[in-house]
């Protein structure tokens, strides 16, 4: 499983150089859509100031002290730049070779210095027991049913933060027919690893998800979380630990969509939240899910279905859409500039004159809901939840 | 590193206390960030890690008290100080040439006000243009201003580089779409002009700033002129048997009193890239992109005019693809690719204006001085006037090493410059002038001129600390530091 060792992360950020070369003399092509520069306004930090650190630190004209570590790290992975920039440069990828980089040399910044060790010790990224990572499952897992067998990776924020997400999906899952398998050996898929720049602990969990998915027998997994399926799809074939050849990871947005057919069948009532007829629902882009693994329409298709919701969409939306901050570790990094870039998705949420929030990621969820104020204090919703309440 | 000397850590104290220490740095990797804009001299230097020149503070101000305690520190310690908005200038106008302090705006971006019964907005100069633009499109308005750098350019910039967009045209240039400015001056006063659509009390003071690129002032607020969005907007392009027919074609476009949203008329270098994937064009044709936008009985008269017209000069119609195609794909040329930015590259724009009567002759003499010296040329001509208009000639080259591409720039602007000088042009239409056009600014003004800009700098800023040497200006109060490689284009 193990393979090859891949580069260091230096030669690696060499592959890149002519991309960052390039990114750090650009006329600030995507500069505006950057969450972290449209929160700091400085020049610093934006994509051009990061790939300017990048730069810096190959030519020998800077160290990875303090600040260009900071800059290097108040960026969210969101990938806005990327969907902006014509040529399609991939400087989030350079960013993260470059705090590999900042971790093989033991300059963590403070938020995330022990990550790995806490991801190592304790399987997931909140400190909690191992073993209590299903509880909140037990009463609705393992209910045979006679179509589909599926594993759903529920993922350490679902699972310790947020069960009812993985609750409602089970729930529709099981009102399609569909079987899901719950790994009990399942540990942190190793995405906030990977976003930070802890590689080798990330690959050690990958080590272990695979053996897990492996041995299940089951080829179909699904997540509910954005960043578990980047990580299984994505990141774990990068890691030199890909998933045994024929399975197949999906979110579970996509899977759905699939069976909408099924699903029409099943929707009956109408799902409005105050009873009335017509609910205007706005839905928030997750980035991975999105700008990562290019899934924009199924969760539209999903809201298509419920009678009595209406989409009205953010003025930044589908590959466009605004990151909500919670992403690459910055809520531990930098929790200021995080909850920044979190109350102005929640003010665009608002601008929309939508009444609910929806989403399709649990980090996003976690993160906006923590940061909602009461002129922001939108209810949210999972699309998972909304789904589970329209077929109950 | 600067050229200046201070205590940088009392000033940073002193700003820190006065305005908050979350909008002051002057962290070394900062520093370095604001050691640029986008002039491709700079960038070439950049490309080679050439991290001067540095600011020793970057200070982000959110209101106009910031800035005016910061210019009277700086007054007082004769500190020099460089507004930047977008930083997207490709003159070197931001360009910290003395260190001293960065003024970066873009922390002031509030949107103070929109009159939707005297259609005007009202904003604070570190707004992007996109995120204008983005505030006004969701309420059916838009202010017409659309440069290629919307996207990395700010409202106070474009007043302080009399910026033109796209589409000037028909919404006008910037300095017609500005109604009223306020400006905090040199030594901390405040000045707003009145919002009022015009006025004959004396000379028009807000074009005094206008175009002054933070020499006399920094731009606080603008209020401006909106239009509602367009109800049609069409393309459509015309191939012409050569630059002087599309030329005379398009002169008589303004002879009927037409004002159309774009018109972009290509030489024939231009004209194969931009037809490329559509038509292989004969020898020395031109192609002609328009586009028109206005009510839906206005374009559908627009267009049957333009079209007799074109067609009466020969020009073979080629339907609306061409100009759709460049509008939807306008920013793709800005990317930064290793074409025009690889090692030993060198690249760059000529923009200049002129009388219909010398515009032609400009356009030759121009492309003969600079392609003698070895680079490829394309050019276009894009701000149109019933008298007159813009040629954007663009260069792109190679030598044998950075070094020599540098100096090789140098040389291409200067023979560019002189030939559109002679031929009665004026340097620069719409992209300013900063460090690069400094030196040709006595050219340009003349000596009478040039002097009374330098009397009214030493008037506004008798310390020489706002954006010393920019413009040519200030030089004398203090002799010039800028390196001789940050100077683009030789003294004339
Ligand atoms: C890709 C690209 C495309 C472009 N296309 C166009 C175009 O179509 N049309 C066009 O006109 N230009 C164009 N430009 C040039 C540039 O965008 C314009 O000159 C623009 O007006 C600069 O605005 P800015 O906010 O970026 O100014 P900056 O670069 O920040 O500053 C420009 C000058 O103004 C001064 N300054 C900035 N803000 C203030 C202030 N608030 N008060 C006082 N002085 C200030 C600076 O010190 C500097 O001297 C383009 C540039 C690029 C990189
Ligand atoms: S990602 Fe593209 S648009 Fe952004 S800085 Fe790099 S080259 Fe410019």
């Amino acid at each position: 499983m193990s393979g090859s060792p891949p580069p260091s992360s230096s030669d690696a950020l060499d592959q890149f150089a002519k991309v960052s070369r390039l990114c750090s003399l650009c006329a600030r092509m995507c500069r505006h859509a950057c969450p972290t520069h449209v929160a700091t306004r400085s020049d610093a930090c934006s994509p051009v100031g990061r790939a300017l650190v990048v730069e810096l630190y190959r030519g020998h004209k800077t160290a990875l002290t303090e600040t260009p570590v900071d800059r290097l790290y108040q960026c969210t992975l969101c990938g806005a730049c990327k969907a902006w920039c014509k040529p399609g440069h991939e400087l989030p990828r350079i960013i993260e070779l470059a705090r590999e980089r900042v971790i093989q040399e033991h300059r963590a910044p403070l938020g995330i210095i022990d990550l790995d060790q806490t991801v190592s010790k304790h399987n997931n990224v909140y400190s909690e027991p191992h073993e209590k990572r299903f509880a909140s499952l037990a009463p609705v897992l393992e209910q045979q049913h006679s179509g589909d067998n599926v594993i759903y990776f529920v993922g350490c924020t679902t699972a310790y933060r947020h069960p009812e997400i993985a609750t409602a999906a089970i729930h529709v899952l099981n009102r399609l027919g569909v079987t899901a398998h719950i790994l009990q050996n399942e540990v942190c898929c190793g995405s906030p690893l990977v976003r930070a720049g802890y590689t080798e602990t990330a690959r050690t969990l990958a080590r272990q998800n695979v053996e897990a998915i492996a041995t299940s027998g089951i080829r179909t997994v699904l997540t509910t979380c954005p960043g578990c399926a980047r990580a299984l799809k994505h990141d774990y074939p990068k890691l030199n630990t890909p998933l045994p050849g024929s399975t197949t990871v999906f979110h579970i947005t996509e899977f759905l969509a699939k069976r909408r057919r099924q699903l029409q069948r099943l929707l009956t009532s109408p799902t409005t939240t105050q009873g009335s007829t017509s609910t205007a629902v706005t839905y928030h882009d997750p980035c991975h899910l999105g700008r990562e693994l290019g899934v924009y329409n199924p969760p539209r298709q999903l809201l298509q279905l419920l009678p009595g919701i209406r989409l009205v969409e953010f003025q930044n939306t589908r590959d466009h859409a605004d990151c909500c901050g919670a992403g690459a570790v910055l809520p531990k990094t930098f929790p200021q500039l995080a909850a920044e870039i979190a109350h102005r998705r929640l003010d665009d949420a608002a601008q929309t004159g939508a009444s609910l929030l929806i989403s399709s990621c649990p980090n996003c969820k976690q993160h906006l809901t923590s940061h909602q104020t009461p002129s922001s204090a939108m209810p949210f919703l999972d699309l998972m939840e909304l789904l589970a309440r329209a077929l109950k | 590193m600067s050229s200046t000397s201070f205590n940088v850590r009392r000033v940073r104290r002193e700003i820190e206390h006065l305005i908050g220490g979350d909008n002051v740095s002057d962290a070394e990797i900062d520093r370095v960030c604001y050691s640029r804009d986008a002039w491709p001299l700079r960038l070439m230097q950049l490309g080679r890690l050439v991290t001067k020149p540095r600011p020793d503070l970057i200070v982000w101000p959110t209101t106009v008290e910031h800035i005016q305690h910061v210019l009277r520190i700086a007054n007082a310690e004769h500190i020099p100080v460089t507004p930047v908005s977008g930083g997207s200038g490709v003159c070197g106008g931001a360009l910290p040439t003395r260190g001293g302090i960065i003024l970066d705006l873009k922390r002031m971006n509030r949107i103070c006000g929109l009159d939707e019964e005297s259609y005007t907005v009202t904003v604070e100069a570190g707004l992007l243009g996109y995120e204008l633009e983005q505030y006004l499109s969701v309420r059916g308005y838009t202010t017409g201003h659309a440069p290629s750098s919307i996207f990395s350019s700010a409202v106070g910039g474009f007043a302080a580089a009399r910026s033109a967009g796209v589409l000037s045209s028909k919404y006008g240039k910037f300095e017609e779409i500005v109604v009223s400015l306020e400006v905090v001056l040199p030594n901390g006063e405040l000045l707003r002009t009145k919002t009022v659509p015009r006025s004959s009390m004396g000379p028009d003071l807000k074009q005094l700033f206008i175009g002054s690129e933070g020499t006399f002032g920094i731009i606080t607020e603008l209020t401006l002129r909106i239009c509602p969005l367009p109800e049609s907007t069409q393309f459509a392009s015309f191939l012409f048997p050569d630059l002087h027919t599309g030329m005379e074609a398009v002169i008589r476009f303004f002879r009927r009193d037409l004002r159309l949203a774009l018109i972009r008329l290509y030489d024939e270098n231009e004209t194969r890239f931009v037809l490329g994937r559509f038509k292989s064009p004969p020898e020395g044709a031109c192609v002609l992109n328009l586009i028109y936008s206005a009510t839906k009985k206005l374009v559908s008269l627009e267009r049957r005019t333009v079209t007799r017209i074109c067609e009466a000069a020969g020009a073979e119609p080629l339907g609306p693809k061409p100009s759709k195609h460049w509008w939807d794909n306008r920013f793709d040329l800005y990317y930064p690719s290793s074409i025009n930015l690889g090692p030993g590259m060198l690249y760059d724009v000529l923009d200049v204006a002129a009388s219909y009567a010398n515009l032609e002759t400009m356009y030759w003499r121009m492309r003969e001085a600079m392609e003698k010296l070895g680079v490829s040329t394309m050019s276009h001509f894009s701000h149109f006037y019933p008298d007159g208009g813009n040629i954007y000639v663009i260069f792109i080259g190679h030598a044998g090493s950075s070094e020599e591409a540098e100096a090789k720039y140098s040389r291409v602007w200067k023979v560019g410059l002189e030939a559109a000088h002679r031929a009665g042009g004026t340097l620069s239409h719409q992209h300013g002038v900063g460090l690069l056009k400094a030196p040709w600014m006595p050219v340009e003004h003349g000596p009478v001129g040039f002097a009374l800009l330098e009397a009214i700098k030493q008037y506004l800023d008798p310390h020489n600390i706002l954006n010393p040497g920019k413009l040519g200006l200030g030089s004398k109060a203090s002799p010039s530091t800028d390196t001789p490689t940050a100077q683009g284009g030789d003294s004339p």
